[in-house]
Protein backbone atom coordinates (compact mmCIF):
# COMPACT_ATOMS: atom_id res chain seq x y z
CA UNK A 1 0.00 0.00 0.00
CA UNK A 2 2.64 2.28 0.89
CA UNK A 3 4.69 1.42 -2.21
CA UNK A 4 2.05 2.34 -4.31
CA UNK A 5 1.13 5.74 -2.60
CA UNK A 6 5.52 6.35 -3.35
CA UNK A 7 5.03 5.20 -6.76
CA UNK A 8 2.32 7.62 -7.35
CA UNK A 9 4.67 10.73 -5.52
CA UNK A 10 7.32 9.83 -7.39
CA UNK A 11 5.37 9.47 -10.70
CA UNK A 12 3.07 12.52 -10.52
CA UNK A 13 5.59 14.96 -12.34
CA UNK A 14 5.90 12.21 -15.15
CA UNK A 15 1.96 11.68 -15.23
CA UNK A 16 1.11 15.46 -15.45
CA UNK A 17 3.87 15.74 -17.95
CA UNK A 18 2.18 12.76 -20.07
CA UNK A 19 -1.74 13.85 -19.94
CA UNK A 20 -1.00 17.24 -20.73
CA UNK A 21 1.01 15.98 -23.89
CA UNK A 22 -1.58 14.04 -24.46
CA UNK A 23 -4.15 16.39 -24.31
CA UNK A 24 -2.38 19.01 -26.63
CA UNK A 25 -1.81 16.38 -29.25
CA UNK A 26 -5.47 15.24 -29.65
CA UNK A 27 -6.75 18.64 -29.35
CA UNK A 28 -3.71 19.27 -32.31
CA UNK A 29 -4.94 16.20 -34.06
CA UNK A 30 -8.50 17.57 -33.80
CA UNK A 31 -7.77 20.47 -35.01
CA UNK A 32 -5.18 20.48 -38.13
CA UNK A 33 -6.79 18.05 -40.40
CA UNK A 34 -9.69 19.62 -40.40
CA UNK A 35 -9.10 22.33 -42.94
CA UNK A 36 -5.69 20.82 -45.02
CA UNK A 37 -7.41 17.35 -45.69
CA UNK A 38 -10.71 18.69 -46.45
CA UNK A 39 -9.88 18.68 -50.13
CA UNK A 40 -8.65 14.92 -50.28
CA UNK A 41 -11.87 13.52 -47.77
CA UNK A 42 -14.72 15.16 -50.00
CA UNK A 43 -16.88 12.37 -50.47
CA UNK A 44 -16.38 9.76 -53.68
CA UNK A 45 -19.48 9.90 -55.89
CA UNK A 46 -19.06 7.13 -57.92
CA UNK A 47 -17.69 3.86 -56.25
CA UNK A 48 -14.36 3.05 -57.07
CA UNK A 49 -13.19 5.88 -59.55
CA UNK A 50 -11.08 7.82 -57.67
CA UNK A 51 -7.41 7.28 -58.71
CA UNK A 52 -7.85 5.52 -61.40
CA UNK A 53 -5.65 7.57 -63.49
CA UNK A 54 -6.28 5.57 -67.26
CA UNK A 55 -7.84 7.47 -70.06
CA UNK A 56 -10.98 5.60 -69.62
CA UNK A 57 -12.85 4.49 -66.88
CA UNK A 58 -13.61 0.73 -66.84
CA UNK A 59 -17.49 1.36 -66.30
CA UNK A 60 -19.76 2.09 -69.29
CA UNK A 61 -22.02 5.86 -68.56
CA UNK A 62 -25.63 6.50 -70.00
CA UNK A 63 -27.22 9.62 -69.31
CA UNK A 64 -31.09 9.17 -68.45
CA UNK A 65 -33.89 11.99 -68.42
CA UNK A 66 -37.30 11.03 -67.61
CA UNK A 67 -39.58 13.58 -68.88
CA UNK A 68 -42.85 12.39 -67.39
CA UNK A 69 -41.17 13.36 -64.58
CA UNK A 70 -39.83 16.63 -64.88
CA UNK A 71 -41.46 19.45 -62.75
CA UNK A 72 -39.63 22.37 -64.80
CA UNK A 73 -37.93 23.78 -62.17
CA UNK A 74 -34.96 24.38 -64.63
CA UNK A 75 -31.97 23.50 -61.70
CA UNK A 76 -30.72 21.98 -64.46
CA UNK A 77 -30.06 24.89 -66.29
CA UNK A 78 -28.51 26.64 -62.84
CA UNK A 79 -26.39 24.08 -63.21
CA UNK A 80 -24.71 23.84 -66.47
CA UNK A 81 -24.63 27.41 -66.02
CA UNK A 82 -22.23 27.56 -63.00
CA UNK A 83 -20.22 24.70 -64.23
CA UNK A 84 -19.54 25.17 -67.59
CA UNK A 85 -19.63 29.14 -67.41
CA UNK A 86 -22.71 29.20 -70.75
CA UNK A 87 -22.41 32.94 -71.94
CA UNK A 88 -26.07 34.66 -71.69
CA UNK A 89 -28.88 34.10 -74.55
CA UNK A 90 -26.77 30.74 -75.38
CA UNK A 91 -28.29 27.84 -73.64
CA UNK A 92 -26.51 23.90 -73.34
CA UNK A 93 -29.58 22.75 -70.95
CA UNK A 94 -33.11 24.18 -71.47
CA UNK A 95 -36.47 23.55 -70.55
CA UNK A 96 -40.00 23.81 -72.49
CA UNK A 97 -43.09 23.73 -71.57
CA UNK A 98 -45.31 22.05 -74.08
CA UNK A 99 -49.19 22.72 -73.93
CA UNK A 100 -51.64 20.97 -75.97
CA UNK A 101 -55.30 22.60 -76.16
CA UNK A 102 -58.63 20.62 -76.99
CA UNK A 103 -58.35 21.44 -80.38
CA UNK A 104 -55.02 19.73 -80.27
CA UNK A 105 -53.08 23.06 -81.40
CA UNK A 106 -49.65 22.81 -79.85
CA UNK A 107 -48.17 25.75 -77.87
CA UNK A 108 -44.48 25.88 -76.92
CA UNK A 109 -42.98 28.25 -75.01
CA UNK A 110 -39.34 28.47 -72.89
CA UNK A 111 -38.82 32.05 -71.13
CA UNK A 112 -35.07 32.56 -70.75
CA UNK A 113 -34.59 28.66 -71.98
CA UNK A 114 -36.14 27.60 -68.32
CA UNK A 115 -32.81 29.30 -66.28
CA UNK A 116 -35.70 31.71 -64.21
CA UNK A 117 -38.18 28.54 -63.38
CA UNK A 118 -41.66 28.81 -64.69
CA UNK A 119 -43.82 31.30 -62.48
CA UNK A 120 -46.41 32.71 -64.64
CA UNK A 121 -49.41 30.87 -66.28
CA UNK A 122 -50.00 30.78 -69.90
CA UNK A 123 -52.91 33.17 -70.47
CA UNK A 124 -53.15 33.26 -74.43
CA UNK A 125 -54.49 29.60 -75.06
CA UNK A 126 -57.86 29.84 -76.48
CA UNK A 127 -59.37 26.92 -75.61
CA UNK A 128 -59.23 24.53 -72.52
CA UNK A 129 -56.14 22.79 -71.80
CA UNK A 130 -56.09 19.44 -72.52
CA UNK A 131 -52.54 18.28 -71.97
CA UNK A 132 -49.70 20.28 -70.44
CA UNK A 133 -46.07 18.74 -69.93
CA UNK A 134 -42.23 19.66 -69.66
CA UNK A 135 -39.58 19.04 -72.29
CA UNK A 136 -35.68 18.83 -70.64
CA UNK A 137 -33.57 19.13 -73.32
CA UNK A 138 -29.89 18.36 -72.56
CA UNK A 139 -26.80 17.14 -73.93
CA UNK A 140 -28.09 13.59 -74.09
CA UNK A 141 -24.75 11.88 -74.29
CA UNK A 142 -26.32 10.25 -76.96
CA UNK A 143 -25.16 6.72 -78.03
CA UNK A 144 -24.65 7.64 -81.50
CA UNK A 145 -24.38 10.86 -81.24
CA UNK A 146 -25.10 13.03 -84.64
CA UNK A 147 -22.73 16.29 -83.28
CA UNK A 148 -19.96 13.60 -83.13
CA UNK A 149 -20.33 12.01 -86.72
CA UNK A 150 -20.35 15.60 -88.38
CA UNK A 151 -17.59 17.05 -86.59
CA UNK A 152 -14.68 17.67 -89.34
CA UNK A 153 -11.97 17.96 -87.15
CA UNK A 154 -12.51 15.68 -84.23
CA UNK A 155 -13.38 18.48 -81.14
CA UNK A 156 -16.49 17.01 -80.76
CA UNK A 157 -15.94 13.42 -79.29
CA UNK A 158 -17.08 10.43 -77.64
CA UNK A 159 -14.82 8.74 -74.96
CA UNK A 160 -15.14 5.01 -74.38
CA UNK A 161 -16.82 5.56 -71.68
CA UNK A 162 -19.36 7.20 -72.89
CA UNK A 163 -19.13 10.52 -72.41
CA UNK A 164 -19.59 13.78 -75.54
CA UNK A 165 -16.24 16.13 -75.06
CA UNK A 166 -15.87 19.04 -76.55
CA UNK A 167 -12.16 20.05 -77.05
CA UNK A 168 -12.15 23.72 -77.19
CA UNK A 169 -8.83 24.06 -78.46
CA UNK A 170 -9.38 22.03 -81.68
CA UNK A 171 -12.69 23.36 -82.65
CA UNK A 172 -12.72 25.76 -85.71
CA UNK A 173 -16.47 27.08 -85.33
CA UNK A 174 -18.07 25.71 -88.50
CA UNK A 175 -21.49 24.99 -86.83
CA UNK A 176 -22.11 21.60 -87.94
CA UNK A 177 -22.78 20.29 -84.92
CA UNK A 178 -25.23 23.12 -83.76
CA UNK A 179 -27.08 21.82 -86.91
CA UNK A 180 -26.69 18.67 -86.43
CA UNK A 181 -27.90 18.77 -82.42
CA UNK A 182 -31.32 16.94 -82.20
CA UNK A 183 -31.82 18.92 -79.18
CA UNK A 184 -30.72 22.39 -79.73
CA UNK A 185 -27.87 21.93 -77.30
CA UNK A 186 -24.77 22.74 -79.12
CA UNK A 187 -23.85 26.91 -79.73
CA UNK A 188 -20.77 28.81 -80.68
CA UNK A 189 -19.26 30.94 -77.64
CA UNK A 190 -17.02 33.93 -79.00
CA UNK A 191 -13.66 34.69 -77.22
CA UNK A 192 -14.09 37.58 -76.27
CA UNK B 1 14.64 7.60 -134.12
CA UNK B 2 12.59 5.03 -132.34
CA UNK B 3 14.82 5.39 -129.53
CA UNK B 4 14.15 8.66 -129.01
CA UNK B 5 10.80 8.73 -128.84
CA UNK B 6 10.55 5.91 -126.25
CA UNK B 7 12.75 7.87 -124.01
CA UNK B 8 11.20 10.75 -124.19
CA UNK B 9 7.73 8.77 -123.13
CA UNK B 10 9.51 7.64 -120.13
CA UNK B 11 10.20 10.91 -119.35
CA UNK B 12 6.74 12.14 -118.72
CA UNK B 13 6.01 9.04 -116.54
CA UNK B 14 9.37 9.57 -114.28
CA UNK B 15 7.87 13.56 -114.08
CA UNK B 16 4.39 12.39 -113.29
CA UNK B 17 6.21 9.87 -110.32
CA UNK B 18 8.27 12.87 -108.97
CA UNK B 19 5.57 15.25 -108.56
CA UNK B 20 3.52 12.45 -106.82
CA UNK B 21 6.43 11.56 -104.64
CA UNK B 22 7.22 15.27 -103.61
CA UNK B 23 3.17 15.83 -103.49
CA UNK B 24 3.13 13.17 -100.68
CA UNK B 25 6.69 13.66 -99.19
CA UNK B 26 4.75 17.75 -98.42
CA UNK B 27 1.45 16.05 -97.48
CA UNK B 28 3.16 13.98 -94.88
CA UNK B 29 5.32 16.61 -93.38
CA UNK B 30 2.49 18.79 -93.30
CA UNK B 31 0.52 16.15 -91.35
CA UNK B 32 3.32 15.48 -88.96
CA UNK B 33 3.50 19.62 -88.42
CA UNK B 34 0.03 20.50 -88.35
CA UNK B 35 -1.82 18.07 -86.77
CA UNK B 36 -1.87 17.76 -82.94
CA UNK B 37 0.59 15.09 -81.54
CA UNK B 38 -1.78 13.19 -79.87
CA UNK B 39 -4.31 13.38 -82.79
CA UNK B 40 -5.57 9.80 -83.50
CA UNK B 41 -4.39 8.17 -80.57
CA UNK B 42 -7.44 6.81 -79.28
CA UNK B 43 -10.30 7.88 -82.39
CA UNK B 44 -10.70 10.58 -84.19
CA UNK B 45 -9.82 13.62 -81.33
CA UNK B 46 -7.06 15.03 -79.67
CA UNK B 47 -6.35 12.30 -76.96
CA UNK B 48 -4.55 14.89 -74.92
CA UNK B 49 -7.88 17.10 -74.57
CA UNK B 50 -9.09 13.69 -72.02
CA UNK B 51 -5.95 15.34 -69.78
CA UNK B 52 -7.18 18.84 -70.14
CA UNK B 53 -11.10 18.10 -69.34
CA UNK B 54 -9.64 16.15 -66.44
CA UNK B 55 -8.18 19.55 -65.03
CA UNK B 56 -11.13 21.29 -65.73
CA UNK B 57 -11.94 22.60 -62.13
CA UNK B 58 -15.16 21.36 -60.58
CA UNK B 59 -17.46 24.12 -59.91
CA UNK B 60 -20.36 22.30 -58.47
CA UNK B 61 -20.60 19.29 -56.28
CA UNK B 62 -23.05 17.34 -54.66
CA UNK B 63 -24.89 17.20 -51.57
CA UNK B 64 -21.94 14.66 -49.97
CA UNK B 65 -19.58 17.74 -49.92
CA UNK B 66 -21.72 20.11 -48.41
CA UNK B 67 -22.88 17.93 -45.91
CA UNK B 68 -18.89 17.31 -44.91
CA UNK B 69 -18.79 20.63 -42.73
CA UNK B 70 -22.45 20.90 -42.46
CA UNK B 71 -23.47 18.33 -40.03
CA UNK B 72 -26.13 19.47 -38.62
CA UNK B 73 -27.99 20.33 -41.53
CA UNK B 74 -27.50 16.96 -43.36
CA UNK B 75 -29.37 15.17 -41.24
CA UNK B 76 -32.39 17.20 -41.10
CA UNK B 77 -32.37 17.60 -45.03
CA UNK B 78 -31.20 13.57 -45.64
CA UNK B 79 -34.25 12.47 -43.60
CA UNK B 80 -36.56 14.85 -45.40
CA UNK B 81 -38.64 15.12 -48.40
CA UNK B 82 -36.47 17.83 -49.54
CA UNK B 83 -33.51 15.07 -50.02
CA UNK B 84 -33.25 15.41 -53.65
CA UNK B 85 -32.97 18.90 -53.95
CA UNK B 86 -29.40 19.76 -54.44
CA UNK B 87 -28.18 22.46 -51.84
CA UNK B 88 -26.17 24.43 -55.08
CA UNK B 89 -29.70 24.59 -56.70
CA UNK B 90 -30.15 27.58 -53.87
CA UNK B 91 -27.21 28.50 -52.30
CA UNK B 92 -25.06 28.87 -55.25
CA UNK B 93 -21.62 26.60 -56.25
CA UNK B 94 -19.96 24.86 -54.01
CA UNK B 95 -16.53 26.54 -55.84
CA UNK B 96 -17.77 29.61 -54.35
CA UNK B 97 -17.81 28.93 -51.30
CA UNK B 98 -14.71 26.66 -50.63
CA UNK B 99 -11.36 26.79 -52.58
CA UNK B 100 -8.58 24.07 -51.76
CA UNK B 101 -10.56 23.06 -48.95
CA UNK B 102 -10.53 26.52 -48.23
CA UNK B 103 -13.84 28.44 -47.17
CA UNK B 104 -13.35 31.52 -48.99
CA UNK B 105 -17.02 33.40 -49.30
CA UNK B 106 -19.93 33.35 -47.93
CA UNK B 107 -22.91 31.78 -49.59
CA UNK B 108 -26.26 33.76 -50.73
CA UNK B 109 -28.76 33.18 -48.06
CA UNK B 110 -32.56 33.83 -49.64
CA UNK B 111 -34.25 35.54 -46.90
CA UNK B 112 -37.48 37.39 -46.43
CA UNK B 113 -40.52 37.29 -49.15
CA UNK B 114 -37.59 35.90 -51.85
CA UNK B 115 -38.24 32.32 -50.01
CA UNK B 116 -41.78 32.48 -51.48
CA UNK B 117 -40.74 33.01 -55.03
CA UNK B 118 -38.14 30.38 -54.44
CA UNK B 119 -40.61 27.98 -53.08
CA UNK B 120 -42.70 28.71 -55.84
CA UNK B 121 -40.56 28.19 -58.57
CA UNK B 122 -41.39 24.08 -57.77
CA UNK B 123 -44.43 24.03 -55.97
CA UNK B 124 -46.32 26.36 -57.52
CA UNK B 125 -49.82 25.16 -58.71
CA UNK B 126 -50.73 27.78 -62.00
CA UNK B 127 -48.11 26.18 -63.81
CA UNK B 128 -50.06 22.75 -64.66
CA UNK B 129 -47.10 20.99 -66.57
CA UNK B 130 -45.65 19.35 -63.25
CA UNK B 131 -46.79 15.88 -62.56
CA UNK B 132 -48.14 15.02 -58.97
CA UNK B 133 -45.77 11.80 -58.79
CA UNK B 134 -42.80 14.32 -58.81
CA UNK B 135 -44.07 16.82 -56.59
CA UNK B 136 -46.57 17.98 -53.92
CA UNK B 137 -47.99 21.40 -55.48
CA UNK B 138 -49.80 24.38 -54.01
CA UNK B 139 -52.29 27.10 -54.87
CA UNK B 140 -51.20 30.50 -53.27
CA UNK B 141 -53.17 32.37 -51.20
CA UNK B 142 -55.78 29.07 -51.39
CA UNK B 143 -52.68 26.80 -49.28
CA UNK B 144 -53.08 29.59 -46.34
CA UNK B 145 -56.72 29.82 -46.58
CA UNK B 146 -57.29 26.59 -46.41
CA UNK B 147 -54.77 26.24 -43.42
CA UNK B 148 -56.52 28.98 -42.05
CA UNK B 149 -53.46 31.42 -41.70
CA UNK B 150 -52.72 34.39 -42.00
CA UNK B 151 -52.36 34.73 -45.82
CA UNK B 152 -49.28 37.27 -45.34
CA UNK B 153 -47.10 34.63 -44.51
CA UNK B 154 -44.30 33.52 -45.37
CA UNK B 155 -43.70 29.87 -46.56
CA UNK B 156 -40.50 29.43 -43.84
CA UNK B 157 -43.38 30.26 -41.17
CA UNK B 158 -44.38 26.69 -41.00
CA UNK B 159 -42.15 24.85 -43.36
CA UNK B 160 -38.61 24.36 -42.26
CA UNK B 161 -36.97 24.82 -45.34
CA UNK B 162 -34.97 21.68 -45.38
CA UNK B 163 -37.02 19.67 -44.69
CA UNK B 164 -40.35 21.09 -45.19
CA UNK B 165 -42.50 18.49 -43.22
CA UNK B 166 -40.50 18.39 -40.05
CA UNK B 167 -42.24 21.22 -37.82
CA UNK B 168 -45.70 19.88 -39.41
CA UNK B 169 -45.29 16.08 -38.41
CA UNK B 170 -44.25 17.41 -34.96
CA UNK B 171 -47.06 19.64 -34.36
CA UNK B 172 -49.37 16.39 -35.61
CA UNK B 173 -47.49 14.21 -32.94
CA UNK B 174 -47.88 16.34 -30.04
CA UNK B 175 -51.65 16.86 -30.82
CA UNK B 176 -51.64 13.48 -31.52
CA UNK B 177 -53.19 13.31 -34.54
CA UNK B 178 -52.74 11.15 -37.74
CA UNK B 179 -51.27 13.47 -40.95
CA UNK B 180 -53.58 12.74 -44.22
CA UNK B 181 -51.31 10.65 -46.37
CA UNK B 182 -50.61 12.39 -49.43
CA UNK B 183 -53.17 11.05 -52.72
CA UNK B 184 -51.31 9.51 -55.13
Amino acid sequence: MIDIQKEIQKDRRAFIKNVLSGTIAGSLLMVIPAGAALDQSLPEQLPGVRGDDSPFLEKKFAFVVDVTACIGCGSCCVADKNEYNVPDGNYRTWVERYIIDDHDEVFVDSPNGGLDGYTEERTDIPYPVRDTFFVPKLCNMCEKPSCVQVCPVGATYKTEDGFILVDKNRCVGCGYCIQACPYSVRFLKSHK
Amino acid sequence: MEKKYKSSDYAHVLRLAVILVGAAVVGILARGMFLPDTMGQYGHYRGSDLVDQRNVEIRSHTNESCYECHRPIRLVHKAGVHKTVSCEFCHGPYADHVKDGKYVAKMPVTRGMEIKTLCLRCHNKIIRARPEESIKVVAMPQHLEEKKVNVEHNCNQCHMVHDPLLWIKAAYEMMGMEMKEEKK
